[in-house]
């Protein structure tokens, strides 16, 4: 018995002393539950370093349009900003998202550097997301015919092609030939979670002068989804904040909806 | 799912039990884990003194708890045990079967409605334990190993690997 215990403690120590100095050794029950901490620890770790660049600070943003860095007005259907009531989003009420309607297919690029977290491909799937530094990221939504150099972990350089605005159907009651994109402007809490932030306060001043004309331009048409107008002729936007014409924007900068979180949007991989 | 399984494999083993005479051939059983779903194996006697098994296992990666988690969903286990036993080397022990051997699993871990697995990769281990056979077809094994477990994406350069010290609790249900 003493000769087949020293077999057995001198097998461990040989199979112990195969371990890397410096290895993190965990203790457990069964396999299972180290898949689940190093698969969690990966995507966190995934989370965490994939950033581009290497900053915690915002960007500043610039539009480049299918014909440069400004656009005739005409050329823009419709427009929105910002902090709009979304009727075709039920449950999730104003978000803040730049909407811009043209006609179908235009080229849309990049508003700055970053690295692509999330890309969609299919039907209804048109959602790509561009993470800037560690606490920001675009959302640029219904782009289809993706750049094809585009790939997870690729960093992208402002005004690079992201792909093509959708192209609406006859049967939405739009003319045909008619499209329209919107980008979301994602920020990190400090608690981690993704939130929406007020894209027009991060463009830079050409961008945003640009973008203010189309809105004083667009933004009171009978179509618009800006905002409403009373009858003392004040415009509110959905939470009933004015938006004045100089800032072409509500009081709220920022939208923290419980239990509305985007970090399913940063994700690393293709959604179907 | 659970509940049915252990009541089938119970009365499997009732069944079996009935037949009277020890059987160390084929048998049905599972390996009790940290999480919550035990993972299920299937133990055949190749030779008298070797044994392989195939295991199959899942567990959830979502946790409400923690922003990072809400968009992994699932990870898969599928691997392969080979069992010596080796009780003959130590011939003071009588009441249980020893043995040792080696694993070798395949593991993918998934994300929401992702085109990718977030996650491929692979376990490694050593192993020793004992058998003790509780009656004519059923019995408990209790091993002990080293494991390394090395995870990386399939498509970036991230890569998450490391050793366990692990305890395996196995319940094996003999029907042959």
């Amino acid at each position: 018995m003493r000769i087949a215990k020293t077999r057995l403690i001198i097998a461990a120590m040989v199979v112990l002393c195969g371990i890397p100095a410096g290895t993190q050794v965990r203790l457990g029950v069964g396999v299972m539950g180290g898949i689940k901490h190093r698969a969690r620890t990966l995507h966190r770790t995934i989370h965490e370093q994939l950033v581009y660049p290497d900053t915690d600070q915002p960007p500043r943003l610039t539009i480049r349009w299918w014909t440069g860095s400004t656009i005739p007005k005409d050329d823009v259907l419709s427009i929105n900003t910002f902090g709009n009531k979304k009727l075709n989003m039920p449950g999730v009420s104003g978000q803040f998202t730049m909407w811009v309607a043209s006609s179908g297919f235009k080229p849309i690029y990049a508003l700055c550097d970053g690295v692509v977290v999330s890309l969609e491909r299919g039907f209804d799937r048109d959602h790509q997301v561009v993470r800037y530094g560690r606490n920001y990221a675009i959302e640029y939504c219904h782009v289809v015919n993706l750049n094809p150099d585009l790939a997870i972990g690729k960093i992208v350089r402002t005004g690079e092609r992201i792909g093509d605005m959708w192209e609406m159907s006859s049967g939405q009651g739009v003319p045909p030939g008619t499209g329209y994109f919107e980008i979301r402007f994602l920020k990190r809490t400090a608690d981690g979670r993704w939130i929406m932030a007020n894209i027009y306060d991060y463009l830079e001043p050409v961008s945003q002068e640009n973008i203010r004309e189309i809105w004083l331009e667009k933004a009171f048409s009978p179509t618009s989804t800006a905002g409403s107008l009373t009858a003392d002729g004040k415009f509110l936007d959905y939470f009933g904040n004015e938006i004045t014409t100089a800032t072409i924007c509500g009081v709220m900068r920022e939208i923290d909806i419980p239990g509305l979180d985007f970090t399913s949007y940063i994700l690393y991989d293709y959604r179907k | 799912m659970q509940r049915c399984l252990a009541t089938l494999l119970i009365m499997v083993s009732f069944v079996c039990a009935v037949q009277g005479g020890r059987r160390t051939t084929f048998a049905l059983g599972v390996s009790l884990e940290e999480t919550a779903i035990p993972l299920l194996r299937e133990k055949i006697s190749l030779y008298r003194t070797l044994a392989i098994e195939l295991r199959q296992g899942i567990v959830h990666l979502r946790d409400t708890e923690a922003v990072y988690q809400e968009t992994i969903e699932d990870a898969f286990l599928i691997g392969v045990r080979t069992l010596y036993d080796v009780t003959r080397f130590l011939p003071a022990i009588t009441q249980v079967s020893l043995y040792s051997g080696i694993e070798y699993d395949f593991v993918t871990a998934h994300q929401f409605g992702a085109e990718h697995p977030l996650a491929t990769g692979r376990i490694i281990g050593l192993f020793v334990g004992a058998e003790k056979y509780l009656s004519d077809g059923l019995s408990l094994c209790l091993d002990a190993g080293v494991y390394h477990t090395s995870l990386s994406s399939p498509h970036l350069d991230f890569r998450e690997e490391g050793v366990d010290l692990l305890f395996n609790i196995l319940v094996n249900f003999y029907l042959f």
